[in-house]
């Protein structure tokens, strides 16, 4: 989410000013000095953010007898989790040499505190965290904006997942659900305890049972042998980020930071250690690395945490994708005696052995694997296996003629390191589409011109072309583009730059160029679909059409700043990017990706058009369904942004 | 009472009312009234009037949960 102008943060819309707190004086609130016309003046002794430095003295002290209530939330809000984050010091205390706690607890303030919000920025503003700024035009609203307010500083994780920026997005989102219809008043209102344990300790904390009820009883019997024993994520879940090795410190400027050395997208099943927790008497659990490490405070001192292992660093999650049909549920034994789907010791590092003693998952723990299971009916043998390759083949293969090796990330990207021997070529920055200004924008320019330019990088229709990046987005529209534009032997870098690395290969800093070639490809236009023809085969049902971008944009919560208006293709399924690229650019196995998209009826007879925003995430899934082997997809290059301008049809869900 | 003390009563009170009556809508409409929204409501004066703020998050950051 990209912080709004200085300007608009603290602009006041007309509508607040007839509200019952527009009626108000803004003293009253904010103190300074609003008799005074100079600026300095004005604000002197002005408070910006009246209910973070005191809930009850700002929203709490309110005279009006219509806000009774605020004078109860604010009682019990001043110590919740989202106003205290009481649970970190509760934690860093657990593995802290106790000793140097003076030094950790002010890391802890100055790195791990900037979190917090309270009624403001739930109700009013963004928070701080999320760099601030009004809603709305300073209108307090009785439900906080998940866009602006709860995934703003919910991102990484929380809101990526929800939204399908990382896997599928969760049902409940696409069913147009916001924050505040799981996670209600009562929960982000409630005081923690001192001594809270952790957040899901909170007796308000909501749980997937408030609604689902009576499961054992229902008509799914997975559920009457699972209720009780597994956590509903486990089923229900898909992948998810696994952060490791959070480091701190400050910038050139002196601005604290934290910053995770590592994140795997990937997802693990331990023991439940903490059944105390309200609803957690289940056995088995999904488990997420959390960031901690040892040395996270070395900026400040050394020998910090002598006590680390005695907190798991592989905790309990609850993530934000849920689905009614997952690729581990898929099939009893995807699961039962699946060692890799179950923490293991081989899945811990030297550091936190002893922390996730009680988590991991022995063999004499692990489910058996169940007999006589039919296997999924799942086809692979179309899937063009040369159209992925891993940096071991890459690594092996890099003198092999013709070989041309491209790195699509931004030009920084790649003067910071790259693989030795790769060409640099930004596909956003090179040419290839219509600008923004354009009556189409951002559709491919013509096969001359794509030519000269693939040409003038060195590349010619007959090589073979392998393009990497940072999480697939910009390599697989270029391998696309590449298909369109006639290359006959393209591929896609598994994993991209972390899976180089991963695989213990070096980068370099040396630029690389090659000569300039003749393209000479021979355009293959069946590849990309107009408006029009999109419409036309909708209209007789003679092709599925995958919207590949994120959830909120499809219900027309948010859209394009080019978009004429928010919407959907009508009948288009909506399949979002993080669906088909893991993070990092690593991707699921053939079979689970073939799996997924048949639960939405698509198989591989059947013409498949792939859509967005500008044809970039189009090209993206477009690539994922020609390496499963679909014989007829096309990519809708005038996408969301060309069709609401020019075309009537179009959709604005709930 | 004399006549003389009863008229300044009756001027004392019109003066209350007036007053009260004056007062009335400057309180009820404070917000409106307040110098803080002849910057506050318009984009323009708060371009020209917004003092250089530097970034207070790192690009070094990571996100957050």
């Amino acid at each position: 989410m990209a912080p709004l102008e200085p300007q608009k943060k603290v602009l006041v819309s007309r509508e607040f000013l007839s509200t019952a707190h527009g009626r108000n004086s803004c003293e009253s609130c904010h103190g300074g000095d609003s008799a005074r016309m100079n600026k300095a003046a004005a604000h002197k002794g002005m408070d910006p953010f009246p209910s973070i430095t005191s809930p009850q003295k700002s929203c709490g002290s309110c005279k009006d007898m219509r806000a009774v209530k605020h004078r109860e939330i604010a009682a019990t809000a001043k110590d919740s989790l989202h106003a205290t984050l009481s649970t970190f010091p509760e934690i860093l205390k657990s593995r802290a040499n106790m000793g140097k706690w003076k030094t950790i607890d002010q890391a802890r303030k100055n790195h791990c505190s900037a979190c917090h919000t309270s009624c403001g920025g739930c109700h009013v503003s963004r928070p701080k965290f999320a760099q601030k700024g009004f809603i709305q035009g300073h209108m307090f609203k009785k439900r906080p904006d998940s866009l602006n307010q709860c995934t703003a500083c919910h991102g990484s994780r929380v809101g990526n997942e929800f939204f399908g920026q990382r896997g599928r997005g969760d049902v409940h989102a696409s069913k147009g659900m916001e924050c505040f219809n799981c996670h209600k008043a009562e929960e982000m209102h409630a005081a923690a305890a001192k001594d809270l344990k952790g957040r899901y300790h909170l007796k308000e904390t909501v749980q997937c049972t408030d609604c689902h009820k009576n499961l054992k009883n229902g008509g799914v019997r997975s559920h009457a042998t699972h209720v009780g024993k597994v956590q509903c994520q486990v089923c229900h879940s898909q992948t998810y980020v696994n952060c490791y090795s959070c480091h701190v410190g400050k910038d050139g400027e002196g601005r604290a930071f934290f910053q995770n050395r590592r994140e795997v997208e990937t997802m693990k099943i331990g023991l439940n250690y903490d059944n105390k927790a309200p609803g957690a008497g289940y056995q088995y659990m999904l488990v997420r690395h959390v960031p901690a490490y040892p040395e996270m405070f070395e900026f400040y001192g050394k020998d910090l945490f002598t006590n680390f292992g005695n907190v798991p660093t592989w905790k309990r999650t609850s993530p934000h994708n849920i689905q009614r049909r997952t690729w581990q549920a898929a099939n009893c034994n995807h699961c039962h005696g699946n060692r890799g789907l179950f923490l293991a010791s081989a899945d811990l590092l030297d550091y936190e052995k002893k922390a996730n003693q009680k988590v991991i998952v022995p063999d004499g723990s692990l489910p058996k694997a169940v007999a006589n299971i039919k296997k999924l009916d799942i086809d692979t043998t179309r899937v063009r296996n040369g159209m992925v390759v891993n940096a071991r083949w890459l690594h092996d293969n890099f003198r092999q003629k013709n070989l041309v090796v491209i790195d699509a990330r931004d030009r920084s990207a790649y003067d910071k390191g790259h693989i030795e021997g790769a060409v640099s070529f930004d596909p956003l920055m090179s040419g290839l589409r219509a600008g923004p200004g354009a009556e189409k924008p951002f559709v491919l320019v013509d096969h001359k011109k794509v030519a000269e330019v693939l040409g003038k990088k060195g590349i010619a229709a007959t090589d073979h072309v392998v393009v990497y990046d940072q999480n697939g987005a910009m390599a697989a529209a270029l391998l696309s583009l590449l298909q369109w534009a006639g290359a006959t032997h393209v591929s896609y870098l598994n994993g991209g730059m972390e899976g180089w690395h991963h695989a213990g290969f070096h980068s370099s800093t040396k630029p690389y160029t090659r000569g300039e070639r003749l393209f000479n490809g021979t355009v293959k236009r069946e590849l990309v679909a107009d408006s029009a023809t999109v419409a036309r085969l909708l209209k007789t049902r003679s092709a599925v059409v995958i919207d590949s971008r994120l959830i909120d944009r499809v219900l027309g919560k948010t859209k394009h700043e080019l978009a004429s208006r928010a919407g959907a293709i009508p009948g288009s399924i909506n399949i979002p990017f993080g669906a088909f690229y893991m993070e990092n650019g690593f991707l699921k196995s053939p079979a689970e990706l073939l799996w997924m998209l048949k639960t939405y009826g698509i198989t591989p007879g059947k013409t498949v058009i792939t859509t967005c925003d500008t044809g970039l995430a189009a090209s993206d899934a477009f690539f994922i369904l020609r390496y499963l082997g679909f014989p007829d997809v096309r990519v809708h290059e005038e996408a969301w942004v060309v069709w609401s301008k020019t075309r009537k049809i179009g959709i604005k869900r709930p | 009472m004399k006549r003389g003390q009863r008229l300044c009563y009756i001027a004392i009170a019109a003066l209350v009312g007036l007053l009260a009556g004056g007062l009335f809508p400057a309180v009820a409409l404070a917000a409106e009234q307040s110098s803080c929204l002849t910057c506050h409501l318009y984009e323009s004066m708060l371009v020209k009037n917004r003092s250089v703020a530097t970034p207070n998050v790192s690009a070094m950051q990571s996100g957050s949960g």
